[in-house]
C-alpha cells in the first residue's frame, strides 16, 4: 500500500469513527499533535504544571475562592488548571497587563452594581485585584488574542453581555463580528482571530518589502529601516498604522459563557434582540463609527467611510447573524452598505435539523461534569468535538465552571450572582444537580433547557441566507459538500461563495484557525479592498 | 507529466501553502504583482501533426466500450488508461477555439447524472447521427461521473467529429476532490488512479468552441483580459485550470443584470453586464454567446436581450433542486429550438444516506 493509500485509509477510518461514536484511534491523534506543533513548546508544559497550580490554589485557601468566583461572575475560569502558571509568564504578558487596567475598572464597577447584595464585595474586589496582578492568569486568557473585556449591559433588561474586542486599525481595516454556536463562547474565535492578524501583518510587511524593492536609493535607506523593524517584531502588534488591521468583536450569547441573562427565553428571537443590541451598543462606542448612528438617522452618508462589517457564524450563530440581517432595525446598516459581508461556518438548514433529533440523546449521554479541566479539554479531543489543542486551551476552560455545590454551601463565602444562581438551580433543579456532585467542573451551559425552542433556529434559514441583503456571501463547510435544495440552487446560480474544508471538524475555525483565517483575509480583500482596482479590463488595450 | 502531490488535503493540517480551493488563492502575492503572468502566447502552436486514424481493432474495442458504458458499467482501470491515452491523441489537436458546424445540438452541465445523459440522447437523437456539442461540467455531484465522463470521452475518440466536449470548471484537480468525483473514483476503483488519469486528460480539453463563426460557446463566461475571439485563440490551455486570470474566468465568470464587470461572489471568475456582451459580440461578428454553469430552472434562460444564453442539462440537479434540463438545437438555417426534459425514470438512485453529525448545536 501506497503512503497515499494509507492516508486515505486513515481518513476513511477517521470518518466511519466519526460516524459510529467516539473512539478514536490513538495512532491517529498523532496528526493533530502535528498540527499544532508550534503550540506544543507551550501548552505541555502549561497541562505539567498543572497540579502544581491546582496545588497552590488549594494551600492558598482564600485565594482558591476568589478564583473560583473571579472566574464565575467575570472571566473564564482561567485560573487553574489550564491557565498560565505566573513562572512562565513571558515580558509580553506582563506588558500586556498594565494595558488591561481598564477591564479591571469595568469588573469593578461591575462589582459595585451588586454591593446591596452582598456586603463582603467590596472587601473582595481590593483582594480580587491583587490576585489580578499578581498571578496573571485572568489577563493572560482572554487578552492574548482580544484588546479588550468589556460587559454590555442592556438597560432595558438588565442583562450583561461578555464581550471581547479588538477594534480595527483604521478605516480601511474590516471588521469582524462573531457569532458562536449554541453551547460554545465568544473565546471559540480567539484562535482565529489571532491568526487573521498575524497573517494581515505578515501581509502588510510583504507589501512593505515589496515596495522597497521599487524605491529609489534615496527612500531606500530610509524604509528599509521600517521594514527591518516591522519584521524582526512580529508581536508589533500594531503595525504601520495605515496598514489595514483587522478589528474583531465576539462575545457571549444568552446562556453561555459569563453572559447574564435573566430569563430562560432561548428562542432565536431573543438571540437576534441580544445581537442587535450588542451591534448597536459597538457601533456607539468605536470610535471609528463616530457619526454612523446619526447618518442613518438623518440618512446623510457623504462622509461614509467605515471599516467594512463583516458577520461571522458558527452553526447556530450563523442562524442568527443571518435572520438579524432580515430585522428592520439592521436594514439601514445593509442598506447603505456598512455590515458588507455574511459568514456562516458549518451551517446548512436541512443538516441541522436533521442532527437535531440526535441532540438531546448527545446532550444526555454526554458527561455532566469533570475534575479537572484538562479532562474536560481531553474529552472535547478524544471525542472528535475538536482536533487542535492549542484551541481547546482557550475555548474549552470556558465552558466550564467549578460545581459549587461540591465546594461549599455556605452562601456567605459567595459572590452575589454565585448565590443567586446556587438558588436557582438548587429550586429548579435538584436532580441535575444531584448528578454533578461528584464533579469539581460542570458546564456552564444548560443546552437542554434551550430544547424546547430549537424547532425556530434554523427554520428557513437557507432560503434567508442565499437571499441576506448584504453585497457578499460565503459558506464554509467542514467534511462535505452537504448543501440542500436551497443552498444548491443558490450556489449553482453563483448567489454566494463555497468553501469545503474536507479535513476539518464541525469548529472548523478551531480546527484550522489559520486555513479559515486565509478564508476570511481573501474573502475581505476580493469583495471589499478596493474592487474596482482589482478588475484587471484589458478590453481596449490589447488591440493593436 | 508530474505526479501530483495530494498528501497534504489528507492529514488534519493547518497549513498555508496546501490550498484545494482555488478560490482561496485570489490574492497570491506573486500573483497580484502583473499581469506579465497572463501574456498571450503568441508562440503557441499545435503539436505538428494531426490525430492518428482509428485502426479497426481500435474501433472495436471503443465500440464494445461504449456498448458496456451505455447500461451504465463502468470500464476496467487498464481500459480507462488506453481511452485516455487515446483521448489524449484526439484532444490535443483541437482548438482553444474549437470550430464546430451546424447542424449541432449544444447542452449544458451534466454532473455525473449518466441516466439524464442517456435521456438527453433519447430527446436530442442519438450520436453520432446528431452533432454534439457539451460545455463542460461531466464530473461531481451525482453519482456516476465515472460513468458519465467515460461514456463521453469515448464517444469523441470515436466519433471525433461528431461531438466536441469543452472544459468545465469541474473537469479540475482541485474542484473534483471537494465535490466527489475523487471520492467516486475511489469507491469504485478503490485508489485514486483512474482519478488522476481523468484529471490528467482534462487539461487538453478544449475551452471554448465556435458554431460556424456566429456562436461562441463555452462553460462560464467573458474575462476582462480577452476582447477578442484571436486572443482566446493565444492562450496556453494546456494545465489545470488556475485560479485567476483569463483561462480561469472563461470557465467561472457569469452574465449578471448590471452594467460593466464586478467581482463574482463565486469566489472566482466575474460577473459581465448586457454592455459587455454586447461589446463582445459585435467586436466579433457573434450573434449569440452559449454558456452553461449556473442552474436555471427551466432548463436554459435568455439574458443580455438574447445575446446570452444558459444551458443547463442536469434535470433535477443533485436529485433535489427541481429543475427542468435543456438543450438547444442549432439547425443548417441557424434556427434555434430548445428542448426541455425532466429527470429520466430509473431503478433508483443508490441510498447514500448523507451522515448527520453527532453535535450539531
Amino acid at each position: 500500500m501506497s503512503e497515499f493509500q494509507r492516508k486515505i485509509f486513515q481518513r476513511k477510518l477517521l470518518e466511519a469513527e466519526m460516524a459510529l461514536g467516539f473512539n478514536m484511534n490513538e495512532g491517529l491523534e498523532e496528526d493533530d499533535d502535528e498540527a499544532d506543533q508550534e503550540s506544543n513548546q507551550n501548552t505541555h508544559p502549561r497541562i505539567k504544571h498543572q497540579n502544581i497550580n491546582k496545588e497552590l490554589d488549594v494551600s492558598g485557601n482564600g485565594n482558591s475562592q476568589l478564583n473560583k468566583k473571579e472566574g464565575h461572575s467575570f472571566s473564564p475560569p482561567f485560573a487553574k488548571d489550564a491557565s498560565f502558571p505566573s513562572t512562565t509568564s513571558s515580558p509580553l504578558i506582563k506588558s500586556s497587563l498594565s494595558q488591561n487596567n481598564n477591564t479591571i475598572n469595568f469588573q469593578l464597577m461591575q462589582l459595585s452594581k451588586h454591593k446591596n447584595l452582598n456586603k463582603s464585595i467590596s472587601k473582595n474586589t481590593n483582594q480580587m485585584l491583587k490576585l489580578n496582578l499578581n498571578s496573571n492568569f485572568d489577563a493572560k486568557c482572554w487578552s492574548e488574542f482580544f484588546e479588550r473585556n468589556e460587559v454590555f449591559t442592556d438597560p432595558s433588561n438588565n442583562n450583561e453581555f461578555q464581550t471581547y474586542y479588538t477594534p480595527p486599525q483604521n478605516r480601511k481595516s474590516p471588521l469582524f463580528i462573531f457569532h458562536h454556536g449554541a453551547g460554545s463562547s465568544g473565546l471559540t474565535f480567539a484562535m482565529l482571530c489571532k491568526q487573521i492578524k498575524q497573517n494581515m501583518i505578515h501581509d502588510n510587511n510583504l507589501s512593505i518589502k515589496n515596495n522597497n524593492g521599487l524605491e529609489n536609493d534615496k527612500t531606500v535607506k530610509k524604509d528599509s529601516s521600517i521594514d527591518k523593524n516591522h519584521v524582526n517584531s512580529n508581536t508589533d502588534i500594531n503595525g504601520n498604522v495605515n496598514d489595514p488591521v483587522a478589528g474583531f468583536f465576539s462575545f457571549d450569547a444568552r446562556g453561555h459563557g459569563d453572559t447574564k441573562v435573566i430569563d430562560n427565553n432561548y428562542s432565536l428571537t431573543s438571540f437576534i434582540t441580544d445581537f442587535i443590541f450588542i451591534f448597536k451598543t459597538l457601533i456607539s462606542k468605536e470610535p471609528l463609527f463616530k457619526n454612523l448612528l446619526f447618518d442613518i438617522e438623518n440618512d446623510t452618508f457623504e462622509n461614509s467611510d467605515y471599516p467594512p462589517i463583516i458577520l461571522v457564524g458558527h452553526s447556530f450563530g450563523g442562524s442568527v447573524l443571518t435572520k438579524s440581517l432580515t430585522n428592520i432595525e439592521l436594514q439601514p446598516f445593509t442598506k447603505n452598505n456598512i455590515i458588507k459581508g455574511l459568514v456562516m461556518f458549518d451551517i446548512v438548514e436541512d443538516t441541522a435539523v436533521k442532527a437535531l433529533s440526535g441532540m438531546t440523546h448527545f446532550l444526555k449521554r454526554r458527561p455532566k461534569g469533570f475534575n479537572t479541566v484538562k479532562g474536560c479539554i481531553d474529552w472535547h479531543l478524544k471525542s472528535n468535538l475538536l482536533h487542535n489543542k492549542q484551541s481547546a486551551l482557550i475555548s474549552i476552560p470556558a465552558l466550564i465552571k467549578e460545581s459549587l455545590i461540591t465546594t461549599s454551601i455556605n452562601t456567605s463565602h459567595l459572590s452575589a450572582m454565585d448565590a443567586m444562581n446556587l438558588l436557582k438551580q438548587q429550586s429548579k433543579n435538584s436532580v441535575f444537580d444531584n448528578q454533578n456532585t461528584n464533579f469539581k467542573y460542570v458546564w456552564k451551559s444548560d443546552l437542554l433547557k434551550t430544547e424546547p425552542f430549537w424547532g425556530d433556529w434554523f427554520k428557513n434559514l437557507s432560503n434567508d441566507f442565499v437571499s441576506a441583503p448584504v453585497q457578499s456571501k460565503l459558506l464554509i463547510l467542514a467534511g462535505n459538500d452537504s448543501l440542500d435544495k436551497n443552498l444548491m440552487i443558490g450556489q449553482m446560480q453563483g448567489k454566494f461563495q463555497l468553501i469545503v474544508f474536507l479535513e476539518s471538524g464541525h469548529f472548523l475555525h478551531e480546527d484550522l484557525p489559520n486555513k479559515t483565517a486565509l478564508s476570511l483575509i481573501d474573502f475581505w480583500k476580493r469583495n471589499f479592498n478596493n474592487p474596482k482596482l482589482k478588475i484587471p479590463v484589458l478590453w481596449g488595450k490589447m488591440r493593436s | 507529466m508530474e505526479p501530483i502531490d495530494m498528501d497534504g488535503d489528507i492529514l488534519m493540517q493547518d497549513q498555508n501553502d496546501q490550498r484545494l480551493d482555488p478560490t482561496l488563492d485570489e490574492d497570491d502575492p506573486q500573483d497580484v504583482s502583473s499581469n506579465n503572468e497572463y501574456s498571450f502566447n503568441q508562440t503557441f502552436h499545435h503539436p505538428s501533426g494531426s490525430r492518428p486514424e482509428l485502426s479497426f481493432s481500435n474501433i472495436n474495442q471503443l465500440d464494445q466500450w461504449i456498448s458496456q458504458l451505455s447500461n451504465c458499467q463502468p470500464l476496467s482501470q487498464d481500459n480507462v488508461a488506453k481511452l485516455c491515452k487515446m483521448a489524449a491523441d484526439v484532444l490535443q489537436f483541437e482548438d482553444n477555439v474549437q470550430p464546430v458546424h451546424v447542424p449541432v445540438t449544444i447542452c449544458g452541465d451534466v454532473h455525473g447524472q449518466f441516466h439524464d445523459l442517456m435521456e438527453l440522447f433519447k430527446i436530442g437523437g442519438p450520436c453520432p447521427d446528431t452533432n454534439y456539442l457539451f460545455m463542460g461540467d461531466y464530473v461531481d455531484r451525482g453519482y456516476y461521473s465515472v460513468e458519465t465522463v467515460s461514456f463521453l470521452v469515448a464517444m469523441k475518440v470515436r466519433y471525433p467529429n461528431r461531438i466536441t466536449i469543452l472544459r468545465g470548471n469541474h473537469e479540475s484537480r482541485q474542484i473534483t476532490q471537494v465535490y466527489g468525483f475523487y471520492d467516486e473514483c475511489l469507491r469504485k476503483y478503490g485508489s485514486a488512479d483512474v482519478w488522476k488519469l481523468f484529471t490528467d486528460l482534462f487539461d487538453y480539453f478544449p475551452i471554448t468552441a465556435l458554431v460556424d463563426n456566429r456562436i461562441f460557446c463555452l462553460h462560464g463566461g467573458l474575462s476582462p483580459m480577452l476582447e477578442t475571439i484571436d486572443q482566446v485563440k493565444s492562450l496556453q490551455r494546456v494545465q489545470e485550470v488556475p485560479h485567476e486570470g483569463p483561462m480561469c474566468d472563461l470557465l467561472w465568470s457569469d452574465p449578471d443584470d448590471r452594467s460593466g464587470w464586478g467581482i463574482s461572489p463565486r469566489g472566482a471568475g466575474f460577473t459581465f453586464g448586457q454592455d459587455i456582451s454586447e461589446q463582445f459580440n459585435h467586436t466579433n461578428n457573434l450573434s449569440l454567446i452559449a454558456r452553461a454553469h449556473q442552474l436555471v430552472m427551466e432548463g436554459y434562460s435568455w439574458s443580455h436581450s438574447e445575446s446570452v444564453v444558459t444551458i443547463f442539462s442536469a434535470p433535477n440537479y443533485c436529485y433535489r433542486c427541481g429543475n427542468q434540463a435543456a438543450i438547444m438545437e442549432v439547425d443548417e438555417q441557424h434556427n434555434r429550438q430548445f428542448l426541455q426534459y425532466d429527470p429520466s425514470v430509473r431503478p433508483g438512485e443508490p441510498t447514500v444516506t448523507r451522515k448527520t453529525p453527532d453535535y450539531f448545536l
